[in-house]
């Protein structure tokens, strides 16, 4: 054990001292859920990033958390053990991961928080998701034309979620002829819940003008209950340009008016290019970076290119 | 014996309540009233708290056993529905919120279940399958993390095939490798094991045949550390399906048992409702059973109330009456009965009272009826009395005078009121009038008079001008003052004068008879013996001739003496049936003595034959009075003259035929004014002392007794006109006072006779002419000598005796005697008495006839043969032959 610590802390020493080490450089990936596309994005943008940065040997292990602390912690355990370099982390929760984290720093590994914050990172690269949910409402707010009942499908109580939804509710509290009428269905960020709590907002108010959700699958799947339901009176707003978002919104019998596009992409080169700065010693600017999202409805998805 | 005691007990009751008094009586009512509300009341606060304590036991219990049981129901209920969420959960995140909701409901459902303490005993199974369901759940929530985490594994490797046919896909060598990629991507997809197992061998065999080619070793590895390596796709794959069917299996389990949970609540459920519908039974129970009691209570309430009413009503029944009684006695309704007297409470006390009260205002009523009777009969007697009345007080003011006071005393009626003093009043009196007279005509002093007044009673007189007296009688009052009583004495003092004189007239009548009797027996004696003598004389001789005229004077003087009995006698009236003009003839010279010499008399007598039945010695009174009163009025001389006559149409009561008897006078006559009042009593126009005023006054009574009439007519200057009038009386024989000496005597046939005469004159005188008549004669002087007589001869045919006999026993004593001892024999009376002083003194039978002394020698003859006659209606001679041959 003391051997294999100082061989750690050795070979931190040596990706220090030389940037351009012989050993390809090894990069471990954690992401929330490869069943979603923006993850996978995420993943392969970074891998992408990564070779095209430090070469084509490099290493990039990608796992997928399920949202599990312990399968998370047990992941980066694995990172550790593997003796990447550098770990992008899109965190199950934002303070469960510390002593993980820790014992990363302590393997000289850095982590860098993608997509969400994660205590104890190096750096965090996400969406202005703020902005985003400001920018999804204001488009509903413009449809409302200032006036209407909406409700928001809320999601898991992380600080992605959060923001995207105080953006939008900010938005709200600005045009006072909205009427809030539903803000805690929880839908999980996921089609199903997204499915389920519009169920319920549809069986509990008999008209609504408006709808946000904090992501796309969330608003697919309240599309979903609403045709089921044959309800139409009212326009969706969400946060993601995910691709079954962007196929959706041209087409003539939709709800879905609008996302607020996150670059999964972008988020990910950023990712690996502050980690490669941070390997070879740089000291960055600031510990969070922002993305800017954009907004997409049927007039401008065509000149949208792909994650 | 029960029954005895019962029989007997009732009466006891109805006589011991009866007899309670009022109060007590409603106090008991009011009691058993109070009692029963209290009753009602405490039933009705049981009954209530009963039920308030059933309400706040089934809050208490059964709410909360309806609320958790329906918690209960309706949250195993839930369970079932929650756990396909679980089992469905499409990401870690989402299965962790549905997994933490099961699992908060689970614990809630254990939570509630055990706040159920009768839950074990209801549904004994419940908690046993709340644990199973509890860990059927976890196994799902585990499985499910562990499915979600296969999956999330299953994706990593997706994520690694797919990345290595990205990697070498546009390299067509690499076609073989990109293939085998693909096909690990199908194998994950499959969901039949042996259809896997297929592609492991399809694998295995593509693996081992591009290891063979080579050139593509790092994707070889890559391969194989995917589909042969530790977690390769396969056995991922063969455990996801596992687990999906152990999911499932748990799926149904967790159904099952939640089946089996709803049966198990269902079960508690009935159980509570069944403790409740127990608990309501019981509670209607206990609140019928307070609604009876209170009901039975209230129906006692109500009789006892209804006989408090009836009770009451009685009693203000009898109160009314009683008030109504008092009221009407208030009213002065005296006659009415007392209610309720048997009563023994208050109001029986009130109807005894009333009774009581009765009694003193009948008693009040009657006395001040009486009260009122006397003083209107005093009042009456007070005002109506002839005598005057005043009343004077201490002070000699007056205070109370009758109408009489006024009048006697002259004294103007309008000047005395109550207070005018004695010194007024004496001055209003005349000047004459103001000197006091004591009853023996002295003097009194004024001033020493009107003290004594005031001390004791005072009897004196005053004269007024007009020559009445006033007697004043004054007693003192009690009180001090005097009362005195004024008396006119005018009219007293002349009827005492009068009083006087008939005191005198009376005393003269008795003389008048004493005197008579002897009188009339000298006269018997003397005309008796003048007759014998003359009759013994040469007729035409001068002796008779003397003796005939001493015989007349002897008459005249029998006359005369009769006049005086008869003007004597008693004032009585003896209906006779007389001649009217033969009466007037026969009393002319009496009126003559009366009238005086300086008025003639003329007669014009035609009333004979026609009778009248009246008392004779009145009827010639009344004539004697009324020519009185007409010399009276001619003092200076004049005529008076007697009329009578037959009228046939007198008009009186008693028949149309009447004697009319005119009395006229040429006197002064009477003023129109003095007619009216005529025949009042005491009426008169004489001087005071002069006449009785009682004359005509007597005519009128006589006349009016013998029902006739009676006019006057009169006027002044002319002479005074006065008519009786006397029914005629139907003729009858009568044997007394006509002698016709013209007629033959009636001679006797030598007859015994018996005369029994005290005096000796006078029985020899009627010896002497009895045998000078033809009769024999014995002559006895006394009564035993009668009887003597009467005992030796036995022949008498009558006994002639004198009434009077000088001895107590008399003659009337001698014809009884005779009438019982020799029946048959008549006896003739005679007496020198008039008949009424015969009636008075002797006891004479009315009717019995009585030959008067002196009597002529015809009379006795006449006398003797009509008595002998009567008691001998066949020959005189046949008796006296019976007797002598007896």
């Amino acid at each position: 054990m003391k051997s294999l610590a100082v061989n750690l802390l050795f070979s931190s020493l040596l990706a220090l001292c030389l940037p351009v080490a012989a050993k390809p450089l090894s990069i471990g990936v954690s992401v929330s859920d490869l069943g979603n596309p923006y993850f996978e994005r995420i993943a392969r943008a970074a891998e992408q990033e990564a070779r095209l940065q430090a070469g084509s040997e490099v290493q990039v292990q990608v796992v997928s958390s399920a949202y599990d602390r312990q399968r998370q912690t047990a992941q980066i355990d694995r990172f550790i053990a593997d003796g990447v370099d550098l770990i992008l982390l899109s965190a199950a929760s934002f303070d469960g991961l510390n002593e993980p984290i820790a014992r990363a720093h302590m393997a000289g590994i850095y982590v860098i928080a993608v997509d969400v914050r994660a205590q104890g990172a190096d750096v965090t690269v996400t969406t202005d998701n703020r902005a985003a949910g400001a920018l999804a409402c204001d488009y509903l707010v413009g449809k409302l034309q200032g006036t209407g009942r909406v409700a928001i499908i809320n999601g898991p109580p992380v600080s992605s979620v959060l923001e995207r939804v105080n953006g939008c509710r900010d938005r709200f509290a600005q045009s006072p002829g909205i009427e809030l009428l539903s803000m805690d269905q929880n839908g999980g960020g996921s089609f199903e819940g997204g499915f389920e709590k519009m169920t319920h907002l549809l069986t509990a108010y008999p008209r609504i003008d408006a709808v946000f959700t904090i992501n796309d699958p969330s608003a697919l799947g309240a599309e979903r209950a609403a045709n089921e339901a044959q309800r139409s009176e009212f326009v969706i707003a969400s946060v993601d340009g995910a691709p079954q978002a962007l196929e959706r919104l041209p087409q003539p019998d939709t709800l879905l008016g609008a996302t607020a596009a996150q670059f999964p992409s972008r988020i990910a080169r950023k990712a690996i290019e502050l980690g490669l700065r941070l390997i070879r010693g740089e000291t960055l600017e600031r510990d969070i970076w922002l993305i800017p999202p954009e907004l997409i409805t049927a007039d401008n998805v065509g000149d949208f290119k792909q994650w | 014996m029960s029954q005895q005691n019962r029989a007997a007990a009732r009466p006891w009751i109805g006589r011991h309540w009866g007899g309670l008094r009022v109060r007590t009586r409603l106090m008991i009512a009011f009691s058993v009233l109070l009692g029963a509300t209290l009753a009602i009341a405490i039933v009705g606060w049981v009954g209530l708290s009963n039920t308030g304590t059933a309400l706040h036991q089934f809050e208490e219990q059964a709410l909360p056993d309806i609320s958790r049981s329906l918690e209960l129901a309706e949250r195993t209920a839930n369970l079932a529905a929650v756990a396909p969420y679980v089992a469905n959960a499409s990401s870690p995140f989402l299965l962790q919120g549905e997994s933490q909701n099961l699992r908060d409901r689970i614990t809630l459902v254990l939570a509630l279940a055990a706040a159920i303490p009768q839950l074990d005993a209801a549904a004994p199974k419940l908690q046993t399958l709340l644990r199973q369901l509890e860990r059927t759940v976890n196994d799902l929530i585990d499985l499910t993390r562990e499915r979600l985490f296969l999956r999330e594994d299953m994706r990593q490797l997706e994520y690694r095939l797919g990345s290595l046919a990205a990697r070498y896909g546009d390299d067509a060598d690499k076609a073989q490798l990109v293939q085998l990629a693909e096909r690990l991507l199908l194998a994950a997809q499959v969901s039949n094991p042996a259809e896997l197992d297929l592609l492991e061998q399809r694998y295995a065999s593509g693996l081992a045949a591009l290891r063979t080619e080579g050139g593509m070793q790092e994707g070889a590895d890559e391969l194989a550390r995917i589909g042969s390596g530790e977690h390769n796709l396969f056995s991922l794959r063969l455990k996801q399906l596992e687990f999906e069917q152990r999911s499932a299996y748990l799926l149904a389990s967790t159904r099952a048992i939640s089946e089996q949970l709803s049966t198990e609540v269902g079960q508690f459920v009935a159980h509570v409702e069944s403790r409740i519908e127990q608990q309501s039974r019981r509670v209607g129970n206990a609140i019928a059973s307070g609604k009876s009691g209170i009901l039975l209570i209230t129906l006692l309430g109500v009789a006892v109330a209804l006989a408090g009413i009836l009770v009451v009503r009685l009693l203000v029944r009898d109160l009314g009456a009683v008030t109504g009684l008092m009221t009407r006695l208030a009213g002065g309704d005296t006659d009415q009965q007392t209610p309720a007297v048997e009563r023994h409470d208050e109001i029986g006390d009130l109807a005894r009272a009333f009774h009581v009260f009765r009694e003193n205002a009948v008693e009040i009523t009657r006395i001040s009826q009486s009260l009122r009777e006397q003083s209107r009969l005093l009042e009456t007697v007070f005002n109506n009395i002839n005598d005057g009345l005043s009343v004077f007080d201490a002070q000699g003011r007056l205070l109370a005078w009758n109408p009489g006071y006024a009048e006697i005393l002259r004294l103007p009626p309008e000047r005395l009121a109550p207070g005018v003093t004695l010194e007024q009043i004496q001055e209003m009196l005349a000047e004459e009038a103001r000197d006091s007279w004591a009853l023996d005509g002295m003097a009194l002093d004024r001033e020493e008079l009107n003290t004594l007044r005031r001390q004791r009673v005072q009897r004196f007189e005053r004269h007024f001008a007009d020559g009445r007296i006033v007697e004043f009688r004054s007693s003192p009052l009690p009180g001090g003052g005097f009362v005195t009583l004024y008396s006119d004495l005018t009219e007293r003092k002349t009827i005492e004068e009068q009083l006087r004189q008939s005191q005198k007239m009376e005393v003269l009548g008795q003389l008048t008879g004493g005197v008579a009797h002897d009188f009339n027996n000298l006269l018997a004696a003397i005309i008796g013996n003048l007759q014998l003598l003359e009759s013994r004389l040469e007729p035409e001789s001068r002796a008779a001739k003397n003796a005939r005229r001493a015989l007349a004077a002897a008459e005249r003087g029998g006359g005369l003496t009769q006049r005086l009995l008869a003007f004597a006698r008693k004032q009585r009236l003896q209906p006779e049936t007389i001649d009217v003009d033969r009466l007037i003839d026969e009393m002319i010279d009496l009126i003559e003595y009366s009238v005086g010499p300086a008025i003639e008399i003329s007669l014009d007598l035609n009333a004979s034959n026609w009778l009248v039945n009246v008392d004779p010695g009145q009827l010639e009174n009344a004539l004697l009075n009324l020519a009185i009163n007409s010399a009276s009025a001619m003092p200076k001389g004049g005529t008076l003259r007697f009329e009578t006559d037959h009228l046939s149409n007198a008009g009186l009561e008693t028949g149309e035929e009447a004697v009319l008897i005119r009395v006229q006078d040429t006197g002064s006559g009477i003023s129109e004014a003095h007619l009216a009042r005529v025949f009042e009593p005491f009426f008169t126009t004489k001087e005071v002392g002069q006449g009785s005023g009682l004359g005509l006054s007597m005519v009128y009574g006589f006349v009016k007794q013998s029902q006739g009439d009676i006019r006057i007519h009169s006027r002044v200057g002319e002479g005074t006109c006065i008519e009786i009038l006397l029914p005629r009386a139907p003729a009858a024989a009568t044997i007394s006072g006509t002698d016709n000496k013209d007629t033959e005597l009636e001679q006797g046939q030598g007859q015994w006779i018996l005369v029994v005469e005290d005096d000796q004159p006078v029985r020899e005188m009627a010896q002497e002419m009895l045998e000078s008549l033809g009769y024999r004669v014995e002559a006895v002087g006394d009564i035993d000598a009668a009887f003597s007589a009467l005992t030796e001869r036995a022949d008498f045919a009558l006994v002639f005796t004198d009434i009077n006999l000088g001895t107590a026993y008399n003659g009337l004593n001698l014809a009884q005697e005779v009438s019982d001892m020799l029946p048959g024999l008549p006896v003739l009376l005679t007496s020198g008495l008039p008949a009424e002083q015969l009636t008075s003194r002797y006891g004479l039978p009315a009717g019995q006839y009585v030959l008067a002394k002196p009597y002529r020698r015809e009379t006795l003859a006449n006398a003797v043969a009509a008595t002998m006659a009567m008691s001998h209606p066949g020959d005189s001679r046949d008796r006296a032959d019976d007797k002598e041959s007896r």
